[in-house]
């Protein structure tokens, strides 16, 4: 059973985020994202995202890559929740997803593979960067 | 009475600054020359509570989202941080809100970096959250949800938001969310990490509850939102709502039942209340101040939170309405003055294109130097003390638009009012390095600092002189005040003899 926020979550896109996997932060994944999302609001007139994200760094930790794109929003209301770095359980979860939301999608750091995979094999369209 | 809920804040925001929010800014530095008990007992007395820890005034956010919560049914209050201890057994999710719970906002970022030393805000909050009793109620499961104008400020304390184990940081304006939220968090749902609110999913005017206990010195809002653009600025995204007479009238009753003599009328820009665009219009405004005096009488104090600088020549020059407001409703033997917030922000034309270009509206951006002059003339015959800022270090700036403000400032030097200079600081390199300022500030900054300096001791002490802190009961605040410009006096000019440390080579 997915914990939905009334209103915020409703009539919105979720999006699964496989975040870097290293120490380093990348600065252009926020950007990359942004961009991403702003092409996403003009495709599909949404206003509401939610971010799945998808990661081996622990919460709150892994908001330091978010963060420039979190502080470059003003336009849309962002719900992020956290899942680590379970696919089986990320794989349920899209599941169930999609059966309450057309607008689900992927946007994956280039070298989280087994992630691209996961979510493509779902039908999931997904950006790497 | 069971509290599950319990709404909080540390010190700092606890208080009511001796019924003069202004007094408040005093958190925001580092204690300078004083112990730092004594320096927040300046800035931040302790507020008087009921048996169960209730403040008699709280900030007036929190009175928002408790009687949200109350509305929906919800056994919540706000608690002074002092008397947590005898809700923590029954307490289920602790709310903490804050407007600069880490001091990175303005000015504490900007006192930090020009003393190397932690403001006094920032020491608050923390000992709060380390306190025993907000270590033992995360112990035994409470949720703790952070939010307010500051929740941004979370992102940046990553370590700290991990070891206080803060389930959600919430952004924006709650009122659509909040009872959903804290309900997912009573049933012990998976919380979001991090919640921003956009523009679109503000509330109606129809949501947003009438408080039900006192805000500090009677804070009530009379609009939300703003139409000028400013880019420094994320209020102006949201959309205009002008909050009803009636509405503003329970509000100003809650605090007159509870005690607190006198009115803020929070805005961004109390005269576009009513108004056609940046046009402030006399009729509501006049109705406003009107119901206001009625409901508040004679010996009550009144104050406006922000107003533009455009507002007030146009409404003056166009109605004559500032000097109908002041003389027909405001000024009498109690009230001698009116206090506001304003922001110069810069004295450059060219910058005011760039960053601000409705702040002038509706006069041209060219004109801005003119339109704050005019104002504080206007201000300034009318007994209305500003509190103004400046912003240094914009992105864009040159430093010919810094000569440009410390230019402003001279001819501003006639004018009764406080003129506080704040850096623009990029976030990243305040975290790396506490004397960011100093890498940063060019001899043109220092001279807009000295000028905003000298400009503020000079009419900080008429100030004192003759209009604030008369109350007998506020004397030892003044004698403090007043040793502490003397103490401010002398240290500057000590460090000006010796500036050229401040300027990178």
């Amino acid at each position: 059973m997915i914990s939905r926020l009334k209103v915020l979550e409703e009539e919105n896109v979720d999006i699964i985020i496989g975040l870097p996997d290293t120490e380093q932060v990348y600065e252009s994944f926020s950007i990359h994202l942004f961009q991403y999302i702003n092409n996403v609001a003009r495709c599909t007139g949404k206003r509401r995202f939610t971010l799945h994200i998808v990661s081996i760094k622990p919460k709150p930790l892994y908001t330091e890559e978010l963060r420039q794109f979190i502080q470059s929003n003003i336009a849309y209301t962002i719900v992020i929740r956290y899942y680590g770095h379970d696919l089986e359980k990320i794989k349920e979860y899209v599941e169930e997803l999609k059966k309450n939301n057309p607008h689900v999608y992927g946007f994956v750091y280039h070298d989280f593979k087994e992630l691209s995979n996961l979510l493509r094999s779902l039908d999931l369209e997904v950006e790497e960067v | 009475m069971v509290y599950e809920i319990v709404l909080t804040t540390d010190r700092t925001m606890m208080s009511n600054h001796h019924g003069k929010e202004f007094l408040g800014f005093l958190a925001t530095g580092p204690a300078i020359g004083v112990p730092e008990k004594l320096w927040l007992w300046l800035a931040a007395p302790k507020m008087k509570v009921d048996e169960l820890g209730r403040p008699k005034e709280a900030p007036y956010g929190m009175r928002k989202v408790e009687a949200k919560l109350i509305d929906a049914g919800f056994k919540a209050a706000i608690i002074d941080p002092d008397y947590l201890d005898k809700h923590l057994d029954t307490m289920k999710v602790l709310m903490i809100g804050h407007h600069d719970f880490f001091a990175y906002g303005p000015p504490s970022s900007e006192w930090w970096s020009l003393t190397g030393k932690e403001p006094v805000n920032r020491i608050s909050f923390k000992r709060f959250m380390e306190s025993p009793v907000v270590r033992k109620a995360k112990e035994r499961g409470v949720r703790i949800i952070v939010g307010g104008p500051a929740a941004w400020q979370w992102l940046w304390e990553l370590e700290l938001w991990r070891k206080w184990g803060v389930d959600t940081v919430i952004d924006g304006e709650v009122e659509r969310v909040i009872v959903d939220l804290v309900e997912k968090a009573l049933n012990n749902e998976p919380l979001p990490d991090y919640i921003y609110v956009g523009p679109r999913d503000s509330p109606s005017i129809e949501e947003i509850p009438v408080i039900k206990g006192a805000s500090v010195n009677g804070l009530v809002e009379i609009m939300r939102g703003c139409p000028r653009g400013c880019k420094f600025c994320s209020v102006t995204l949201r959309p205009l709502r002008y909050i009803p007479l009636d509405i503003i009238k329970k509000e100003i009753r809650v605090n007159l039942r509870a005690g607190v003599k006198g009115v803020i009328l929070h805005s961004e820009d109390v005269l576009l209340y009513g108004a056609n665009g940046v046009k402030p219009k006399p009729e509501p405004l006049l109705k406003l101040h009107d119901m206001v005096v009625k409901e508040i009488g004679e010996n009550s104090d009144l104050a406006w939170a922000h107003a533009s600088l455009a507002a007030i020549k146009y409404a003056e020059e166009e109605y004559g309405l500032i000097s109908k407001i002041m003389n027909e409703y405001v000024l009498n033997d109690h009230r001698r003055f009116l206090g506001v917030e304003v922001g110069i922000e810069t004295g450059s034309p060219r910058l005011a294109k760039i960053i601000m270009p409705a702040k002038s509206a509706p006069y041209p951006p060219e004109k801005w130097p003119e339109v704050v002059e005019d104002a504080f003339r206007i201000m300034h015959e009318n007994n209305i003390i500003p509190a103004a800022t400046l912003i240094l270090g914009l992105p864009e700036e040159k430093p010919e638009d810094v000569v440009k403000t410390a230019e402003l400032l001279d001819r501003l030097r006639p004018y009764r009012s406080v003129i506080v200079p704040m850096f623009f600081v990029p976030m990243g390199a305040l975290k790396k390095n506490k004397w960011f300022l100093r890498d940063h500030i060019t001899r043109e900054h220092i001279e807009v600092m000295y000028k905003c300096f000298e400009h503020t001791v000079y009419w900080a002490e008429d100030i004192i002189n003759k209009f604030y802190l008369k109350e007998p009961y506020l004397f030892p605040v003044r004698m403090g005040l007043k040793l502490f410009l003397k103490y401010a006096k002398r240290r500057v000019r000590n460090i000006t003899k010796h500036m050229e440390i401040f300027v990178k080579a």
